[in-house]
């Protein structure tokens, strides 16, 4: 067991190194120059000369590589050249507004697509069975930023409920004092009293984290049918069929228990790529978190910026692999030999 | 071989007649077949021809749906039907492009390693865990970013993040296909590496192949929206559906129908593909249930 889990963060570390060397040089290929980000704009040549020295970027290419990885072992990403802040407090600022933002998506994935993929497999081959599959498909096929857009129409345009973008309402700062300091703005409000921002941070919310569920909500729907497919032919099931319950009881009363394990290995699996699917859902949405820090990271050639985005999210998917393979190496000791 | 090609055509026959029985299958087929007729030959049927080429009539710009512009018109006056189907030609290309390049490079290298000796095969393995660990979306923005914004570096962007998908599949194939006892007699009579591929290997492993690149294509085209969406896609005056919406985002409030009508004909297009393939699974799996 010590052995496979060792050779197990030997491989991650492994990884982790190759994809900040892959984006490296991927990144020294974008067309735009860096330099001239960070000058600003009408620059002149000594200007850009004496940046270019500044910021190392004369150096030959294999000489800037040796020093960013020595970097990267201390933990130090750079500044961003965009934004002039250092790129590791920027990705932590950010990385709290995406992870609030994707756990309450992941909530309501679940919490709408568990019951209903049991009542589908329940009433297996009608149509609220062909319904529910038609869903799954769609979430699946949705283009998630036309779907951010459409409800932005709904709700925002034409009934007018709920906000348009953005995380908070500037003013519903005003006068307020979180006692709590977690970067999760509802937990924070909550906890602090704060009602009005945390309802406010609340109706914030509520679209964008709708737009991701969807595509969630598909995978929650299909896994945990076919799963509770598969329990109704176990022997238990038929013992209780056999008994004289019906199959509405014994899944409420037992069987949904048996879906849990295949249904949360998808959520865990969803979650890494939910963290690193948020790009287009937060351009749309005006959401300050990673994915909108990525794009225009990306579309402005803003390197320290883009590789420290990069390893952050290579690191989250990373570690939630590594932490699946060892939850089932510790379930199913056949695994590691 | 010409047997071997005749053979091979009754087989795809009776597969496909037993796919077709599927109504959705069906229904999806259709709908492929008519977006790519229709985008083919829009410039010859619609009145509108030369919207696809960016004309601006600035006398109807902004219309919504009536009966001269069914999906209404954009800002720059052009017909929204005219321009929407015909970006179903540049995404089906999106799609055939991408499924395409990913097969070519991945399915050989992963024959490859899987008849490879172990360490040749660990050595690949682990160079397509690395394009696998990097979150979907940001090797093909990266890679598109740059070569430069256009559709065919779409292309390229996402062929390159999703061949190792394909090592994996082929590699597996080759794995339980090369440990059937007719492929080591055949190896033990003399038979090399290519020529296992070629006449064991290959034919088996197209059923699986088939159904990933299926599945593929659907996701390829909403990849390639998204990358249009940002704006490293398609290039106006090309017209593509990630690049219509994200054109429309200034006055889609009041202007509904520039956003919807493009967004509807993704989310048909990448359903049909996504039904196709999976009854190519079910199909496929029936065949083996049978058989075995």
């Amino acid at each position: 067991m010590f052995r496979y889990f060792i050779n197990r963060l030997v491989l991650m570390v492994l990884i982790m190194l190759i994809v900040s060397s892959v984006t490296f040089f991927i990144v020294r290929w974008l067309p735009g120059d860096p330099v001239s980000l960070w000058v600003g704009d009408h620059p002149t040549k000594d200007q850009l000369d004496v940046a270019r020295e500044n910021l190392g970027f004369n150096k030959p290419v294999y000489k800037q590589y040796l020093s960013f990885l020595k970097n990267i072992f201390t933990l130090d990403l750079g500044i961003s050249l965009r934004t002039r802040q250092p790129v590791m407090l920027e990705l932590s600022n950010r990385f709290s507004s995406t992870f609030e933002l994707v756990l309450f998506s992941m909530l309501i994935a679940f919490l709408i697509g568990f019951p209903m993929g049991l009542i589908s497999a329940l009433k297996i081959n009608t149509l609220y069975d062909y319904f529910i599959r038609g869903l799954g498909y769609i979430g699946l096929s949705l283009p998630v930023f036309w779907l951010g857009m459409i409800l932005q129409l709904i709700f925002f345009g034409v009934l007018h409920w709920l906000p348009l973008q953005g995380r908070y309402a500037g003013f519903s700062f005003l006068d307020t004092q979180l006692t709590f300091n977690s970067g999760f703005l509802l937990i924070d409000s909550f906890f602090s009293g704060e009602w009005s921002l945390f309802f406010d941070g609340l109706q914030h919310i509520i679209l964008p984290a709708l737009t991701m569920s969807l595509g969630v909500l598909g995978v929650v729907l299909r896994t945990t049918r076919s799963a509770m497919m598969d329990t109704m032919n176990e022997p238990f099931f038929k013992t209780y069929r056999s008994y004289g319950f019906k199959n509405g009881e014994i899944i409420r009363k037992s069987a949904y228990k048996n879906t849990l394990v295949p249904v949360s290995t998808v959520i865990g699996l969803s979650f890494g790529l939910m963290l690193g699917g948020t790009f287009l859902v937060e351009s749309i949405f005006d959401w300050p978190g990673l994915g909108q820090f990525s794009v225009l990271s990306i579309l402005t050639s803003d390197f320290p910026a883009i590789i420290g985005v990069t390893l952050l999210y290579t690191a989250t998917y990373v570690i939630i692999n590594f932490l699946i393979d060892i939850f089932y190496a510790l379930v199913d000791p056949r695994i590691h030999q | 071989m010409h047997l071997l090609i005749l053979e091979f055509i009754n087989n795809m026959k009776i597969f496909l007649q037993k796919l077709f029985l599927k109504k959705s299958a069906l229904s999806g087929f259709v709908f492929l077949c008519g977006l790519l007729f229709l985008s083919v030959f829009i410039p010859f049927i619609s009145p509108y021809e030369q919207d696809i080429y960016g004309a601006v009539h600035f006398e109807t710009a902004g219309q919504p749906p009536s009966f001269s512009h069914w999906f209404g018109t954009d800002t720059a006056g052009r017909d929204v039907l005219t321009i929407t189907v015909r970006a179903g030609f540049y995404s089906l290309k999106v799609a055939f492009g991408v499924v395409f390049f990913s097969v070519l490079i991945g399915v050989p290298i992963g024959m490859f390693a899987g008849v490879s000796s172990k360490r040749i095969d660990e050595i690949i393995m682990r160079i397509t865990d690395g394009f696998l660990a990097f979150p979907p979306l940001i090797l093909p923005i990266a890679i598109t970013a740059a070569l430069g914004p256009s559709l065919n570096n779409v292309i390229i962007g996402i062929s390159i993040s999703w061949f190792p998908w394909y090592v994996r599949i082929a590699r597996s194939q080759a794995l339980i296909i090369s440990s059937l006892d007719y492929v080591s007699i055949s190896r033990s009579m003399g038979a090399g590496k290519l020529h296992v591929i070629k006449t064991h290997i290959l034919p088996n492993s197209v059923s699986p192949i088939l159904t990933q690149a299926t599945i593929d294509a659907g996701y390829a085209i909403l990849t390639a929206a998204g990358i249009s969406f940002i704006g490293l896609g398609a290039q106006h005056p090309d017209v593509e559906w990630g690049l219509l919406i994200t054109q429309s985002r200034a006055q889609f409030i009041n202007h509904w129908w520039e956003v919807f009508f493009p967004g509807i004909f993704i989310l048909l297009t990448a359903a049909s593909f996504n039904i196709i393939g999976d009854e190519l699974r079910n199909t496929t799996n029936e065949k083996m249930l049978n058989s075995g």
